[in-house]
């Protein structure tokens, strides 16, 4: 059958298909979270995902505009964001522009008549003028195809925020009072992702699937090391990522992340080791380490028990 | 997951849900409905994924995950010792009690979901709420095939799956262990768990030995039929599912068999393995010339059984009319009903002036076919068809 670009073939038809698009474009995902992938596209559901900084839950987005072939629209949270950066707003400089085109075709003369007025009204608010935010792309993409709709680190947007978002989630539309109300032929793929500095609200967790992302295991770790930083020596490689395990079972004010192992791996390659020593250990801490107390804290003593851990074959 | 319907499962399903509501867990209708279809997509094959479907929409805070990680192992083990149903008695609970500290408070909901009438009724009702969850969606059922988004598609084609058909007539009492069968054979599936140490809930199933008249689908697959006959194929898979015995074939320019592939379990690789089979999809008609090739090379071999055909095709063909007249003729006399469905009906102003459709109307009932509620009229007309030629 042929594959239209708005047929639901290109959907992975269970699991093991997501798991298998997902490796694909290298991003390893445990079963539980390709399950939740799957859920979230065919039910369709937006997607949201949990978890501690640098797990790789802004990744999933990425990866799944890329093998879906869609567009990523990705609207970055933060605190004060509203509709107008969220969603659209209109385009004030070039709307003074026309008036003031208009007023010079006039002659310099305001413009009198009522028509007049109201006309250049009518044009004033017209999609020309529309600031086009991540929101609105999302549901009335100019291209026409339902996009990867990223909204990243929820959490960290305020609850009248949350409160618009759960209006859009539900219906799939947003008005303009100038212009009416946009509608969604067909709604977007939604990942939304909360490093959890807060709670979000059930409401807006209820319409969606939800997924707890952990931290990988050491297999799993390893793995992504060799698919993200082919260029490590396997025993680097290795040795990394024990070391990493075993730093996040300490009292770390903010424990390394994936996106920490990788750049440590880059890191201590680029120093040309092929495993870890005790002196470039110390001084790439600060790539894995974000914070002077941990730093402190790890140096010396307690990197060297981690990195004996980390050779010990086992 | 076809046929949970009124499976074992679902039951056990919405038995496991209220258990988890009486552990602490605010679950509303919505989240619980939610859980019940995430189900039926994962599908029941492997135990890990039916845990992380009903996680997913059932424990959407992290703190609940131990809680309900546990109260999942304790009630589908206790499925499994439990032995007819997954069902628990005191003494497994109490048991259970001893291993970890989250467990009394499992323990007790477990009990309070328990199998007093009271109970058992409440069960029943989330479960007929649950079945009517979709048939309730009129905006759905009478939304044109080819005007829906792919998300309605989706849960168009959920439906199909999901339509309660009559079970065959003509069928004898004996239960035999069936793949596709309509009912869990729960012994069976415990056999099977027993063998691989309970780690695959691989449901059994069951259904009627029978001996029935077949239902032989002829689709056309021309560019104006795609949709209708891409969706009508998961009716037609269902049909299958559910106990039918189904011929079907495609026709575009020429006419392919693809009962085998269609029978296939899984829907979408189902209808994958037809797409590289069937090379026709979205060309032209030819539908004279088609039903002659069936009329000469299948039909004495399909319709032996006094089988019910299905037609679907809108009937415009520019070939020769006399030759289709002539074909439709010897089809009508072979079988023992002969439904036409046409998706043109969608149209109130539909009128029969195009030669093709004039040619062929004589010799069948025509019936619509382009939304959810018109293939709801199509089962009855099956049924009612049944054993008698009123329609024919
Ligand atoms: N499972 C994985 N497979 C492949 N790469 C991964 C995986 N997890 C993380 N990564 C890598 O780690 C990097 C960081 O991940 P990402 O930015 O998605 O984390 P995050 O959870 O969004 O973190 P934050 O909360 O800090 O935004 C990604 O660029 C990716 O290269
Ligand atoms: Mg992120």
């Amino acid at each position: 059958m042929p594959s239209p670009a708005d047929s639901p073939a290109d959907l992975p038809a269970n699991v093991d298909a997501t798991l298998a698009l997902l490796q694909g474009h290298d991003y390893v995902a445990p079963r539980d979270l390709a399950t939740a992938v799957f859920l979230s596209l065919r039910m369709p559901r937006p997607l949201f995902l949990e978890g501690e900084a640098g797990v790789g839950k802004t990744e999933i987005a990425k990866v799944l505009a890329r093998a879906l072939q869609r567009r990523l629209v990705r609207l970055q949270c933060y605190e004060g964001l509203d509709v107008a950066s969220a969603a659209y707003e209109w385009n004030y400089q070039r709307q003074m522009i026309e008036i003031r085109l208009a007023e010079a075709q006039a002659g310099g003369a305001t413009l009198k008549s009522q028509d007049e007025r109201q006309r250049l009204g009518e044009g004033l608010f017209s999609e020309r003028f529309l600031l086009r935010r991540p929101l609105l792309e999302a549901i009335a993409p100019q291209d026409g195809v339902a996009p990867v709709l990223l909204i990243d680190e929820l959490d960290r947007a305020d609850e009248p925020f949350e409160a618009y978002l759960l209006e859009v989630l539900s219906d799939w539309q947003i008005t303009i009072p100038e212009l009416g109300t946009l509608r969604a032929h067909e709604p977007p793929i939604v990942v939304i992702t909360s490093n959890r500095t807060r709670e979000i609200h059930d409401a807006v967790k209820r319409r969606c699937i939800y997924h707890w992302v952990d931290y990988p295991d050491f297999a799993r770790e390893l793995e992504i090391v060799q698919r993200r930083a082919p260029d490590t020596a396997r025993q680097l490689a290795q040795e990394v990522v024990a070391f990493v395990q075993q730093a996040r079972k300490l009292d770390l004010f903010k424990a390394p992340g994936v996106a920490e192992t990788l750049d440590w791996a880059n890191a201590l390659s680029a120093l040309g080791a092929n495993k870890l020593e005790a002196e470039q250990v110390d001084a790439t801490l600060g790539v894995l380490l974000k914070y002077q107390d941990d730093i402190a804290k790890v140096r010396g003593a307690t990197a060297a028990q981690l990195q004996r851990v980390a050779q010990t074959p086992s | 997951m076809t046929g949970t319907n009124d499976s074992v499962f679902l039951s056990a399903a919405i038995h496991f849900i209220r258990v988890i509501r009486h552990t602490g867990v605010y679950v509303g209708p919505g989240a619980s409905i939610a859980a019940l279809r995430a189900l039926e997509l994962v599908g029941v094959a492997r135990r890990e994924d039916v845990r992380s479907a009903l996680r997913a929409c059932l424990a959407q805070r992290r703190e609940q995950h131990e809680l309900f990680d546990r109260a999942f192992d304790v009630f589908w083990s206790g499925a499994l010792r439990a032995g007819a149903s997954p069902a628990f008695d005191d003494a497994t609970a109490q048991q259970q009690a001893q291993h970890n500290p989250l467990a009394p408070r499992i323990a007790q909901a477990l009990l309070r979901e328990g199998y007093g009438q009271q109970q058992r009724d409440a069960r029943e009702i989330e479960q007929k709420q649950y079945l009517a969850s979709f048939s309730a969606d009129e905006a759905l059922r009478h939304k044109d095939f080819d005007k829906m988004t792919r998300a309605e598609l989706l849960a168009a084609e959920r439906a199909l799956a999901r339509l309660q058909l009559p079970l065959p007539a003509l069928q004898s009492r004996r239960w035999r262990t069936r793949r596709h069968g309509q009912r869990i054979d729960w012994r069976g599936t415990l056999r099977a768990c027993m063998r691989t140490g309970g780690d695959a809930i691989a449901l059994a199933r069951k259904a009627r030995a029978r001996r029935r008249a077949p239902v032989v689908a002829l689709c056309d697959i021309s560019g104006s039929m795609e949709r209708y006959t891409r969706v009508f194929l998961h009716f037609l898979h269902a049909l299958g599912a559910q106990g039918w015995r189904v011929h079907v074939f495609l026709f575009g320019t020429r006419l392919t068999n693809i009962s085998r592939q269609l029978a296939h379990r899984d829907i979408d690789a189902a209808l994958r393995d037809i797409a590289q089979r069937v090379g026709d999809w979205a060309g032209g008609t030819r539908i004279g010339a088609s039903l002659h090739e069936f009329n000469q090379h299948w039909s004495r071999r399909v319709l032996g059984q006094n089988a019910s055909v299905l037609l679907m095709t809108d009937g415009l063909d520019r070939g020769d009319s006399t030759l289709l007249a002539h074909e439709m003729h010897r089809l009508q006399q072979s079988c023992r009903a002969l439904l036409w469905l046409n998706p043109l009906l969608r149209y109130a102003g539909f009128e029969a002036k195009a030669s093709g459709i004039r040619a062929m109307l004589p010799y069948a009932r025509m019936m619509p076919v382009h939304d959810l509620s018109s293939i709801s009229q199509l089962v009855d007309a099956l049924n009612t068809g049944n054993g008698s030629k009123a329609w024919k």
